[in-house]
């Protein structure tokens, strides 16, 4: 059933979308067999991204926002994971491309941040070695040079004392530090997309601050494309120009920032929205969670994923089709969400009994 | 780092005077008459009692145990008495330091048969450990960089085999066909590797094979499981991201994460082979000090063995000091204070 | 070492929020918990030790929430093992129900202990993976020779079905349940014999969004049935703000600024609360364009050699800004007491905020839309 979405998506003529996407990507599919299965943790996902813009790509553990993002960078080669469909750069399919231009790609054209700074620095070389070798592969230039150009990265991204701190070890590092220390790495081959992988997820708020700060700044001064994967809405609402939202590996709406934020379509924004308490203002009456567990992803809901926990089937004509059909998802609007219910009927929902909530 | 060496070193001392007691109560406190067993199955009464005399056990046993770490120190007489010493000196048999007493079946000091023994275990044991460390870790490293297809299964499964085989039958299997039937190498004997090496690689190859072989199977397995652990690590998906070439995230990042704790292993094995292989030295016939441990037990030549234990102690003690203070120097992470 | 504890006046002033108001079920006087260190060198010393608690001072009412928020090194965690003795305290007092329970031991803290409770936050790793579940929610039951009208089994149930587990889940392994289920799991072990105080050590932060408010609405559930009196420990805030009647907010083993929830998110005085609070992205964009973000520098200082005076001066942006030599000069070289500079609001502060219209998260931004 799938399919025919998924045909629908690739074949859709989008004139908005042309020529001008930077990245795009395309029915993408990211399958891994285990012995329970098929787990299908991206199953047809499409979006895409201009220069300078920021995707921010939200959901909860198992949506397959990670998987996505390691997707791109090319991390699941060699590996049992089955991947299909389209991962336009620049127009060079890096689904297709060789291991050794892909190389070249990585860490130079696309960058990644991940989300744990300590384990993903190696423990046994200094902040300087991981950097000036990160340099040097895709840069013939002398072990001085490439030095010369981490100290000025790494004063770039705050760190003090940059001539002292190269030689150190990442574990005499703080944590807001080695994350720093980890942008450094990946923006030290000025690259045109920065995926950020919950950048921020383990580390402090004020330290939080400090580094989607500089993560903007560097924004603003380099130019780069920007994906942000997220679970915290008020980061995304903070950093991204448009939302993707995931759902048991499928995008499940998508918009402009302010369009999701103030007038979210789909059932499990809506949840996710108003599950959250908020520091910026009081939640009298008790929090409004979703019910039931995050899907199986190897024997997703038939028809919507999201059916089994959405508290609006019977807003459709035929609540049966959240069961069998799956909804389509048409990438040619400018806020598309995967639902059955009327768009309009959505609209008087969410005015009537989503917002008071909010 | 160096006021942690000290301190373990002091540690260690304190240990080993222990062991000694220990050792020594086990073995001379014991229902047996040491002066009997010393002497053997046919001695009269007067041998025995000319032998107690001789060696000391018809003193106090805390003078028994000062004796024996005033030998160690600073030598010893056996008879330690006034008046053969006047009377007869020829009869006296001095032992210097570090003494570990006198084996009356060997008639020999046992710290001349400890410097003929020692080196014969200490060479065959370094020759295995080179043999094993080599062909344990390449086989290990290749067994997880093919996870799962043929030349992981065939590794493993060789690592397997070997390491069910009991010692003594891989050593009877390699001596009978390698050396005996199909003559591909020498008949194995000891030659000083400072005389002639050549010959110490051709007369020790099927020992050292022999004893490498259980451990390569346990480093086989151990080298895999490390790389695997490290491949799975977060800063190795960092350096594919960063565009490294296959070759630099195998060499640099994976191995040098997965080694170093095989180091630590590696240190602790040797130390415990050094002094001496019984099985291996027993096949192959080689006078090592693990031989010499089988004769010891099967004569009850307490002072041989008592020596033998404290050696051993030793050398395992000093490996794990060893271990540590090497560790902080390869692991940024681990400084001792 | 000699700071004095929280002044009489202190505690006599609060009406409302800085110290509690009706039947006081615990009160942590003055508690320390400081972790020993030794000298580097041939011969070890004693140094100087970890000041994870370093003094703090509050009350808590049966059926109250005291949320006690800060950044990762704070002592909150190590605050809320200490009060359950956990961790052996250094020095300071606890009394609960009246009664002084510091450094009990033996069978007396077995008995307290079926009335101070803890959840932890990893789901994962606080459960035994050998145990099944109806073993782990029953365990209170046989340690403490509990009495059950219908058997250990049935109250395991009953309870099991009170936390929104399946009963008929009774034999199943931990590994068998989600994030959630296992956090319900660990929450039904902690009130199984009807405790009166209950530590949430960051019960919500290892769960997803739609999953934490499932489990936020349990506790709160739970609270109101058998008046349970938590001590939230979160760094999340936002969590903080909807659960705790009040929030103590703690700086390197200290408490920083104590009062109602309401009084502490809206008008915060103490410049590390506001800094805290700012710092938070809110899920709401035109808000976020606007928001005044008060970005500290630096890191957090260590808990061994803490700074002189307020221990916040190396960090705080007022410090920094808008104080006089004299006025700095107090800041490092005099401890600020935690003491009320408003009804029922304390804070340890030499210069607190102390502006009626202090910029707190929804003041400073326009309304949305």
């Amino acid at each position: 059933m799938s399919e025919e979405i998924t045909v629908a998506e690739v074949a859709a003529d989008r004139p908005h979308a042309l020529g001008e996407d930077f990245l795009q990507v395309e029915n993408l599919k990211v399958h891994f067999p285990t012995e329970d299965g098929l787990v299908k943790s991206v199953d047809g996902l499409s979006f895409e991204l201009q220069r300078g813009r920021t995707l921010g790509i939200v959901g909860e553990s198992g949506s397959g926002k990670s998987v996505t993002s390691q997707a791109i960078m090319g991390l699941h080669r060699g590996s049992r994971a089955q991947v299909s469909g389209q991962i336009l750069l620049d127009g060079e399919d890096l689904l297709q491309v060789s291991d050794e231009r892909l190389r070249k790609l990585r860490g130079n054209d696309i960058a990644m941040v991940f989300q744990d700074p300590l384990s993903s620095l190696h423990p046994y070389y200094t902040i300087g070695n991981q950097i000036v070798e990160a340099y040097k592969v895709h840069h013939d230039v002398k072990s001085s040079v490439a030095r010369k150009r981490t100290i000025e990265m790494l004063d770039r991204v705050g760190i003090p004392n940059p001539q002292r701190r190269i030689d150190q070890y990442p574990h005499e590092f703080s944590g807001g530090m080695r994350q720093r220390a980890m942008i450094a790495m990946a923006l030290v081959n000025d690259p045109k997309l920065l995926i950020a992988d919950e950048p921020t997820t383990a580390l402090d708020v004020t330290v939080q601050a400090q580094i989607l700060d500089l993560i903007l700044d560097l924004q603003r001064e380099f130019g780069s494309a920007i994906i942000i994967i997220t679970h915290d809405l008020g980061v995304v609402a903070e950093m991204a120009d448009d939302i993707l939202v995931m759902y048991a590996g499928k995008s499940v709406e998508r918009g402009p920032v302010n369009d999701v934020f103030y007038t979210p379509q789909m059932p499990y924004t809506w949840g996710l929205l108003s599950s959250m308490p908020r520091i910026d203002r009081v939640r009298e009456e008790r929090l409004n969670p979703i019910r039931g567990n995050p899907p199986s992803l190897i024997n997703p809901p038939s028809g919507c994923a999201f059916n089994p926990r959405c508290d609006f089937r019977h807003e459709v004509d035929d609540p049966q089709r959240c069961v069998d059909e799956v909804p389509l998802f048409d990438p040619e609007q400018l806020h598309p969400v995967r639902c059955h219910i009327d768009h309009a009927r959505r609209k008087e929902i969410f005015e009537s009994t989503i917002k008071p909530r909010l | 780092m160096f006021a942690y060496t000290i301190r373990r070193l002091l540690a260690a001392f304190v240990l080993l005077i222990l062991m000694s007691m220990v050792t020594f109560l086990l073995f001379n406190a014991s229902a047996q008459d040491p002066a009997r067993l010393a002497c053997g199955k046919n001695c009269t009464v007067e041998q025995i009692a000319s032998v107690r005399h001789k060696l000391g056990y018809d003193k106090p046993i805390t003078t028994q145990y000062a004796l024996l770490i005033k030998g160690l120190v600073a030598g010893r007489d056996f008879p330690d008495d006034a008046a053969t010493k006047k009377n007869a000196p020829q009869t006296i048999t001095h032992c210097g330091a570090p003494c570990f007493g006198y084996s009356n079946f060997q008639t020999s000091l046992v710290s001349t048969l400890i410097k003929e023994r020692l080196p014969v275990s200490i060479w065959v044991a370094f020759f295995a450990f080179v043999l094993w460390m080599v062909f344990g870790i390449v086989s290990g490293v290749i067994a997880a960089l093919f996870r799962g297809r043929w030349p992981d299964k065939i590794l493993v499964g060789l690592a397997l085999v070997g390491y069910s085989f009991p010692t003594f039958f891989i050593g009877l299997v390699l001596y009978t066909y390698i050396a005996l039937q199909w003559q591909l190498v020498p008949t194995p004997e000891y030659i000083s590797p400072l005389s002639d090496p050549v010959g110490f690689l051709r007369g020790a190859i099927l020992p050292a094979v022999t004893l490498a072989m259980i451990y390569i199977a346990g480093y086989v397995r151990l080298t895999r499981a490390y790389v695997l652990e490290a491949m799975g690590e977060d800063y190795l998906r960092t350096a594919r991201a960063k565009g490294l070439n296959e070759r630099t995230i195998v060499i640099k990042h994976t191995l040098r994460a997965a080694l170093t704790p095989i180091t630590t292993i590696a240190g602790l094995d040797l130390g415990a082979l050094l002094a001496g292989t019984p099985i291996t030295e027993t096949v192959f016939n080689f006078n090592g000090v693990g031989k010499l441990t089988v004769q010891s037990a099967t004569n009850g030549d307490l002072p041989t063995l008592t020596a033998i234990v404290l050696i051993s102690a030793t050398f395992i003690i000093v490996a794990n000091i060893v271990v540590d203070v090497l560790y902080a120097y390869i692991d940024p992470r681990v400084r001792y204070a | 070492m000699t700071e004095p504890t929280v002044p009489a006046a202190a505690r006599d002033a609060g009406e409302t929020g800085g110290q509690s108001s009706g039947d006081v079920l615990l009160r942590v006087e003055d508690l320390r918990k400081h972790f020993p260190l030794k000298t580097q060198g041939l011969i070890r010393r004693p140094s100087a030790p970890v000041k994870a608690v370093d003094g703090i001072s509050f009350d808590l009412d049966a059926g109250e929430t005291l949320g006690l928020v800060g950044e990762s090194g704070c002592g909150k965690s190590t605050a809320g093992r200490t009060v359950l003795q956990l961790l052996e305290p250094t020095s300071g007092k606890i009394t609960f129900r009246g009664e002084d329970v510091t450094g009990a031991k033996g069978e007396r803290l077995r008995g307290l202990r079926s009335d101070m409770q803890m959840v932890f936050q990893d789901p994962y790793g606080s459960l035994n993976p050998r145990h099944t579940i109806g073993t782990i929610i029953g365990a209170p039951f046989i340690i403490q020779k509990a009495k059950t009208e219908k058997g250990v089994k049935a109250e395991v149930q009953s309870l099991m079905e009170r936390v929104g587990l399946n009963p008929e889940h009774y034999n199943r392994y931990p590994h068998e349940f989600s994030g959630g289920q296992r956090q319900r799991i660990g929450i039904a072990r902690a009130v199984a014999l009807r405790p009166k105080l209950i530590v949430c050590d960051e019960p919500v932060s290892a769960l997803d969004v739609s999953i934490q408010a499932q489990v936020v609405n349990l506790l709160e559930d739970l609270q109101s049935e058998f008046n349970l009196a938590y001590i939230f420990v979160a760094h999340d805030l936002s969590v903080v703000r909807h659960i705790s009647d009040r929030v103590a907010v703690m700086y390197l083993g200290k408490i920083m600024e104590l009062a109602d929830r309401d009084v502490l998110y809206s008008k915060p005085m103490h410049p590390y609360t506001h800094s805290l609070m700012s710092a938070v992205p809110v899920p709401d964009p035109k808000k976020e364009n606007k928001r005044n973000r008060i970005l500290l520098t630096g890191d957090l200082p260590s808990p061994i050699n803490p700074p002189s005076g307020c221990v916040f001066h190396t960090r705080c942006p007022k410090y920094r800004t808008a104080l006089s030599d004299a006025d700095k000069a107090r800041c490092t070289g005099e401890v600020p007491q935690l003491e009320p500079k408003a009804t029922g609001h304390l804070a340890a502060c030499h210069f607190p905020e102390v502006r009626a219209d202090v910029a707190a998260a929804e003041d400073a931004v326009a309304p949305t839309q």
